[in-house]
């Protein structure tokens, strides 16, 4: 993993459209999405871009830098 | 919950999956049938009016849960089966075909369909809906560049089909009786911006205008307004707002201009539950009872009706949200924006990129987003840890 990804549960309403754009990144389980890989940054970005609600958070693992939000 | 317990669903839509989902997650072991008055998988609606009518290929349904889904769960889909008198004394429910259903505890999730088309439109060809998918592909089918579209009803629904059909180059024409548009759930600034977007992109918007008639042999071709102005046209989408489907509630002594439930979802009537559009529940922001017929309000509705089925306390409200897509711009809203006297900009809304924040004296009550995604997970944190009277009274 060379990406952090955290979705608020609290914040997810399970729109999928996250899933859509990185199946191999994000899965709906029951309500919420959930992480169960990584993938390239722009496609992180671009998933937490799409996400509704902005309930997906990508930071850089080694750097600790905030790709989104 | 025994085995023999039988939980019915009534309606196939966003409320009533998230119930059955919530139902199984939880360990209830009732026996789930789940009634879908169309023909199809349960399906998303928010694609309907945006990338399900702009696509021109033969596009896929968006299901809310692959086939699979159901008999994984143990949920007895019944497709094309609709509901037709509710009787609660008997613990039963009626259906078209004449059959009746048992059920120990029942989901009124039959969302709501469509205000009816105006008289003046009646049995005229051209004149379309846009609720189903079935109503999608049809309009999906008329929309051809060059054709000159009317569009009554400047609602969510009736912004994002005029912002799609545009993007296809048909000619829209967007005409509203109100004043502005989306005024119970914008302030007025943000009304007249999103007018103002729909002109650039050369949507003629009407406002205050108000259709008295139709001609046209057969199929319409021109609308006459109040005003005595005439409009030509070769579609018209009437988009005037929905009501809740509770025609097969007649009798059943709940209220048929809406359901109204608790916090937890539930009726007047022992053991019957409802969520989704279909619903009038009390809003503790603003203090009024209404039906909140967002996605997400389906999302959490159908979840709460859940856990109130199962005796659990209900999960915690989120904070009042919808979006909408419209000429590129995605407008995020959270908290009850319409309330709002004063607006705190950051950016500015010519550009289609802002951040609103929305107050009323100097309490934040509500965000307004276009374009700006980042921005939102901190206004919402903001929104929850603002203080609002009924939690300054918890």
């Amino acid at each position: 993993m060379i990406h952090r990804i955290e979705i608020d549960p609290y914040a997810c309403c399970g729109h999928g459209d996250c899933v859509d754009i990185a199946p191999s990144v994000f899965a709906l389980d029951g309500d919420v999405a959930t992480v169960i890989g990584d993938g390239p940054a722009a496609l992180l970005v671009r998933a937490a871009e799409a996400c509704p609600s902005a309930a997906i958070a990508v930071t850089e693992d080694g750097t600790g830098t905030r790709l989104f939000p | 919950m025994s085995t023999r317990e039988r939980i019915v669903l009534v309606g196939g839509g966003l409320a009533s999956v998230r119930c059955a989902q919530t139902l199984r997650a939880e360990g209830c072991d009732a026996a789930i049938t789940l009634l879908c008055a169309e023909r199809h998988l349960p399906y998303d609606r928010p694609p309907l009016s945006k990338a399900l009518l702009a696509d021109r290929t033969d596009a896929t349904l968006p299901l809310l849960r692959p086939a699979a889904w159901y008999d994984d769960n143990r949920i007895e889909l019944r497709l094309g089966e609709r509901a037709s008198a509710l009787h609660p004394r008997e613990r039963t429910v009626r259906l078209a075909t004449g059959a009746a259903l048992r059920y120990d505890r029942l989901l009124i999730a039959t969302g709501a369909v469509p205000r009816p088309v105006p008289d003046a439109l009646l049995g005229r060809s051209g004149v379309h809906i846009l609720r189903s998918i079935d109503d999608a592909q049809a309009l999906r089918s008329a929309l051809v560049s060059g054709v000159r579209l009317v569009i009554l009803g400047a609602g969510l629904i009736g912004l994002e089909v005029a912002a799609t059909a545009r993007a296809l180059g048909v000619d829209v024409c967007v005409l509203e009786s109100g004043l502005r548009p989306l005024a119970s759930a914008l302030p007025p600034e943000l009304s007249d911006w999103l007018v103002g977007l729909h002109r650039r992109n050369d949507v003629h918007v009407e406002l205050g205008a108000k259709l008295t008639g139709a001609r046209g042999r057969g199929r319409v071709q021109e609308l006459r307004l109040a005003d005595g102005r005439t409009l030509l046209c070769d579609l018209v989408l009437v988009a005037t707002g929905v009501v809740p489907a509770t025609d097969w509630l007649a009798g059943s002594g709940l209220s048929t201009a809406g359901v109204e439930i608790d916090p937890a979802g539930r009726t007047a009537a022992a053991g019957v539950f409802a969520a989704g559009d279909v619903a009038i529940g009390w809003d503790p922001v603003t203090g009024q009872t209404h039906r909140n017929d967002h996605w997400e309000a389906a999302v959490h509705s159908g979840r709460a009706a859940a856990c109130a089925m199962l005796g659990q306390a209900p999960p915690p409200k989120p904070v009042h949200a919808f979006w909408t897509d419209q000429h590129g711009v995605r407008l995020q809203v959270v908290g009850p924006a319409a309330g709002a006297d004063r607006i705190d900009l950051d950016g500015t809304l010519h550009d289609g990129s802002f951040v609103a924040q929305l107050y009323a004296g100097d309490r934040l009550i509500a965000g307004a987003i276009a374009n700006r995604p980042r921005d939102l997970p901190a206004l919402r944190r903001r929104l929850i840890t603002t203080p609002t009277p009924e939690r300054i009274a918890a």
